[in-house]
């Protein structure tokens, strides 16, 4: 990919002008971007990104349980049909989100979940670390068979490891009702993803820095701690971000190992609305929309490891 | 490291001994799956009883209805889980043959409860003879008509009709009647008026029997001759259609009454009678209490079902809850016996029969739901289907109920095998022991690398390797549903679980003139699950690269593409994946919507196996996008910029950057996301089992929802168990042999030897 981009921008140096020209550049500078095709590519992506998403919206806030079905258009004109098929309620409401604030210990459901898929990102992150500096910097015996292994483990439907992972973690470990044990099932299951992601982004850091500071004595501890870590920040989000997703939206597990309603997790509680005869599709959009804004905000934090690199020099970003 | 991490465990760990606390072994524990007003009807009812009885409070446990039964079949087999439970009486056949999961009560029943219910559903609540438990309410469908369509209710079924055909207009999209009739529980009403349901007076399974089939074409005239019935049902646009006033009559149960527009003035009546049959029988399904073998307090939990039961609580849960309760005499109550609606479900009551406890019955309900969906849409003959669908179960439970015959002759453990046993695990001691200078050494070499790796390997031994050995063991047995229980040597098989999964060449059924492929076939569901893994890998890295480049790059308004970018990884893809199947909907749907607006013909999306494939490959490109997107942004930060600088010094065009710099930095990031994500798509069960739920007719079904469907819809866990293995053998041979093209196990720049 080129810089072409990067070039015609307003770089640091432009900083120093009067305040007219600079913003002129900037003016200039978004307009060549809106013209790019990078832009119209965002633009496109984005639309098709939204279009499904703004029904769940759209029914969230209804006020309904169940969307209002597309109109009889046949008789109206080409811009009038087109504009059918953008989903609006028909009349704005926050009933839903009201309804299942106070039907359910909702926020409470969420702190607990909170927990959990902290936990679950901390404990998981120490564990596909350290593992996959291992498997990155060491030739050792067993090691391609290992990382196959951790492959291997999510071969397996997860279906199917319902009832062994009852009687390990309820039975044997006696942890069945705590939030100990789902944090351990999430991080263990996550961790292929992790090892694998992080080895291979430890693989790209270059290995003078460490034999430099190994050659100045410093601990293999040290290096990992001071040195590979610091750098490995952007994969280290990306894997974060991995965890606490597999925990925050698991519920067959969170609704088995629990027993005591005040420590469901929030995807416990958004199944209430679902059953066999009828379901609360409002409710459960209202919820889904309410779960999705920490993922969101743990993203909007994180993402300034996605993009360092190339534009730290640029203005925007 | 180890300073920061040892208060944190310390903490996790006080936290998990807080949580686990002693419980009150008094306590009654009761879980149940209701919520609104039905849960605090019952609430207040339980607080009633725990003043009356403080010897024993009751403790609710609240269970979504999604993972209610997971949660008693993984509890109570194992001596865990409630006193008692509220659940519906379907599966009582399947549990009491199964074992250690209800207890039959009748003996610790105070005198004259019996007397509050009707026979029907007492016989609702016995298997082969013994009572399980008591009803606590009922739920039958019965038709809901709207007023302003439908003066009065049609008293006979081909009054209905005509009715519902003058009412009819397909062009506007208004239907004279409207219910989920692809769902055998529906079309049950039909089967009841002409025959005896599913099984004979003997209780032998007759899917093929005259009036099944009769049953099956007077369905396919409604929707096909006479074409009053809206295309591919489901509640959700049964109630839509209702609360637009463009269904004037429907057949659903009192769950539609909460959510009717009230707007629409609607009437309740019992199912119309078929001219000189009987009338439309709708199945029930009845909720009852039942009781776990495993409860120290039996009494005191049939004293809480006694209770729960009673006239005066029944007429609470009928009042605030909006039960049907099963407890007759509460109808007498004034408020109830004025209520029309009420009374009219009431009435249903003495023509409904309630479902089959059979555990067959539970075999029943997805394959018969296949057979509806092919005769409405005119793709098979009435008769054909249900003589194939009847031979195919019989061959089923066949295979079911041997499993349970050769428990009863209770095998000892082959002694050949207890044998070899031993000496592999002999073999295995002696390879370790000669091996041990070599381990010792290599340990004592490389001991920091295998301390880093110690934690996580450990971890995963416990939580993984341990279930899936169970599995793997599995998968040796011919374990079912109902020899669950029995010791493990006695259900010991071998492999010929393998032999017939891999020996299955019954590629196509039917005469040479007209046949078909046979979808339930390993080799067929390998085909689509190799396709659906290629195209949705290929799709999604490709757009999520494409899509990474160009947010990689400083843009205007990028902060906001990115957060768009990623929203479909946040909302949890239960409800987006059902958006995506709303919109393939082949009459309602706004993507026929959409292309009727540019002049395209509508598309039957899920009547074909390409374009019900392509529903499936579209829900699940948009939701994999955002995640590999991310995994790719976090590998581009790793790519020195200097080198670009230097590659345009030389001239180098873009498309060479991009083959030269790009891609081969970006493959250590890129390779074990792309082996991960194709293991990953190989087990999507999520994505096909809401959008396409593998239609048209199971062709679309994947590896793993043909293992889903043979475990808990076929009860055969251990062909489950083998199926799951033969998808890991593949996957694992899929990864040794990417792993070998693309040097994935090379380690880092200058790795220390």
């Amino acid at each position: 990919m080129s810089n072409s981009q990067v070039q015609g921008r307003p770089v640091a140096a432009e900083l120093d002008l009067p305040y007219r020209e600079r913003a002129q550049g900037v003016l200039r500078g978004a307009l060549r971007d809106v013209l790019s095709w990078r832009f119209a590519l965002l633009v496109f992506a984005s639309l098709v990104v939204i279009y499904p998403l703004l029904w769940v919206v759209s029914l969230a806030f209804s006020g309904q349980q169940s969307l209002q079905l597309a109109q009889d258009t046949r008789d109206m004109g080409f811009w009038a049909q087109m504009a059918a098929l953008v989903p609006l309620p028909e009349q704005w409401s926050l009933q839903n989100f009201r309804a299942v604030l106070t039907e359910q210990p909702f926020i409470r459901w969420l702190l607990n979940s909170l927990v959990v898929a902290g936990g679950t990102t901390v404990i998981g992150l120490v564990l596909s670390c350290t593992a996959a500096y291992a498997f990155s910097r060491f030739r050792f015996p067993g090691r391609n068979r290992g990382l196959m292994l951790f492959l291997v483990s999510q071969m397996f439907p997860a279906v199917l490891m319902l009832i062994p992972l009852y009687v390990i973690v309820v039975q044997w470990l006696g942890l069945g009702n705590s939030w100990l044990g789902l944090i351990l099932v999430y991080a263990i299951t996550a961790l292929p993803f992790c090892v694998w992601m992080l080895k291979g982004y430890f693989d790209t850091l270059p290995y003078e820095i460490e034999e430099s500071a190994l050659l100045e004595g410093a601990s293999r501890m040290t290096i990992f701690y001071r040195i590979i870590l610091p750098l490995a920040r952007p994969a280290i989000a990306v894997t974060g971000l991995f965890s606490f997703m597999t925990a925050w939206n698991e519920f067959i597990l969170a609704s088995i190992f629990m027993d005591d309603e005040s420590l469901y997790t929030v995807p416990v509680g958004l199944r209430f609305f679902v059953s066999d005869y009828s379901s609360e599709w409002g409710y459960f959009a209202a919820g889904s929309i309410m779960v999705s804004v920490p993922v969101i905000l743990l993203f909007l934090a994180l993402q300034r490891f996605l993009v360092s690199g190339l534009s730290s020099g640029a203005v925007k970003g | 490291m180890v300073r920061l991490l040892a208060p944190l465990l310390g903490l996790l760990l006080g936290l998990g001994a807080l949580q686990v606390g002693a419980q009150d072994s008094r306590e009654l524990l009761l879980w149940h799956g209701y919520r609104g007003a039905e849960r605090q009807a019952l609430d207040a009812l339980l607080e009633e009883f725990n003043r009356a009885h403080p010897e024993t409070p009751v403790r609710a446990l609240a269970v979504p209805f999604g993972s209610f039964p997971d949660k008693l079949s993984a509890a109570l087999p194992r001596g865990q889980g409630p006193d008692l439970f509220i659940y519906a009486h379907d599966r009582i056949g399947g549990w009491s043959e199964t074992g250690h999961m209800i207890a039959p009560m009748e003996a610790l029943l105070p005198e004259g409860v019996l007397e509050r219910f009707p026979p029907s559903l007492l016989d609702a609540m016995s298997y082969k003879g013994r009572l399980y438990g008591l009803p606590l309410n009922f739920k039958s469908t019965a038709l809901i008509y709207n007023r302003a369509l439908v003066s009065a209710p049609p008293a006979t079924v081909a009054e209905m009709i005509d009715r519902a055909q003058q009412l009819t207009s397909r062009e506007r999209g208004r239907f004279g009647l409207a219910y989920s009739y692809t769902e055998p529980f529906f079309h049950g009403a039909l089967m009841n008026a002409l025959g005896r349901g599913p099984f004979d007076n003997s209780g032998e399974l007759a899917l093929d029997s005259e009036a099944n089939i009769r049953s099956l074409e007077l369905l396919e005239s409604w929707a096909r001759h006479d074409r009053v019935l809206p295309e591919e049902p489901n509640s959700t646009l049964v109630t839509n259609l209702f609360n637009q006033g463009r269904a004037a009559m429907v057949i659903s149960g009192p769950w539609l009454l909460g959510e009717i527009d009230p707007s629409i003035d609607f009437g309740v009546a019992p199912l119309p009678r078929l001219v000189g049959e009987r009338p439309l029988s709708p199945w029930i399904a009845v909720e009852g209490l039942f009781l776990s073998p495993w409860s120290k307090q039996q009494q005191a939990a049939v004293s809480l079902m006694a209770f729960l039961t009673s006239t005066a609580s029944a007429e609470r849960l009928a009042l605030e809850g909006g039960h049907l309760p099963a407890n007759l005499a509460a109808f007498d109550n004034p408020q109830l016996a004025s209520d029309p609606v009420t009374m009219a479900f009431r009435r249903q009551l003495d023509t409904a029969v309630p479902i089959p406890n059979h555990p067959a019955m539970t075999l029943l309900w997805k394959p018969l739901e296949t057979v509806l969906k092919k005769v409405v849409k005119g793709a098979a003959q009435p008769a054909d289907e249900l003589q194939r669908l009847q031979e195919q179960l019989s061959k089923d439970l066949a295979a079911l109920e041997n499993t349970q015959r050769r428990v009863a002759q209770s095998e000892e453990l082959p002694l050949w095998l207890s044998l070899a046993l031993l000496l592999a695990v002999l073999v295995a001691v002696m390879a370790l022991w000669r091996q041990r200078e070599t381990i010792a050494g290599s340990w004592r070499q490389h001991r920091t690398a295998y301390l880093y790796i110690l934690p996580a390997a450990l971890g995963m031994l416990l939580l993984v390797f341990f279930p899936l050995l169970y599995g793997f063991l599995l998968s040796f047995t011919d374990t079912t549903l109902l020899n669950e229980s029995a010791p493990l040597a006695s259900r010991w098989l071998g492999i010929d679980n393998y032999l017939s999964i891999l020996g299955d060449w019954n590629l196509f059924y039917g005469e040479s003139g007209q046949r078909s492929i046979n979808y339930d076939n390993f080799y067929w569901t390998l085909f689509m699950t190799v396709c659906w893994t290629a195209s949705n890998v290929v799709i999604s890295v490709g757009l999520a690269l494409l899509l990474a480049l160009a947010l990689n790059k400083p843009i205007f308004g990028r902060t906001w593409f990115r957060l768009i970018l990623i929203l479909p990884w946040a909302i949890p893809n239960y409800i987006t994946a059902l958006v995506w199947k709303g919109m393939f909907h082949p009459q309602f749907g706004v993507i026929n919507q959409g292309l009727q607006v540019f002049g395209f013909a509508p598309v039957a999306w899920f009547d074909s196996v390409g374009t019900s494939f392509f529903t499936g490959l579209v829900t699940n490109v948009w939701l994999s996008i955002p995640f590999m997107m991310v995994v790719i942004l976090g590998g581009l930060q790793a790519i020195p910029r200097e080198l670009y600088e230097a590659a345009r010094v030389e001239g180098a065009s873009r498309w060479y950057q991009f083959r030269a710099i790009t891609l081969p930095l970006l493959r250590p990031v890129l390779v074990p996301a792309v082996i991960l994500s194709v293991v990953w798509t190989f087990n999507m069960f999520n994505v096909i089992y809401l959008v396409s739920d593998g239609a048209p007719a199971g062709a679309n079904d994947i590896l793993i929802t043909k293992a889903f469907r043979i475990g808990f819809e076929k009860y055969q866990y251990a062909y489950a168990a083998a199926y799951s293995i033969v998808v890991l053998a593949l996957l694992f041979m899929y990864a040794v042999w990417q792993t070998r093209v693309s040097g994935a196990f090379e380690t880092g720049r200058g790795a220390a030897r």
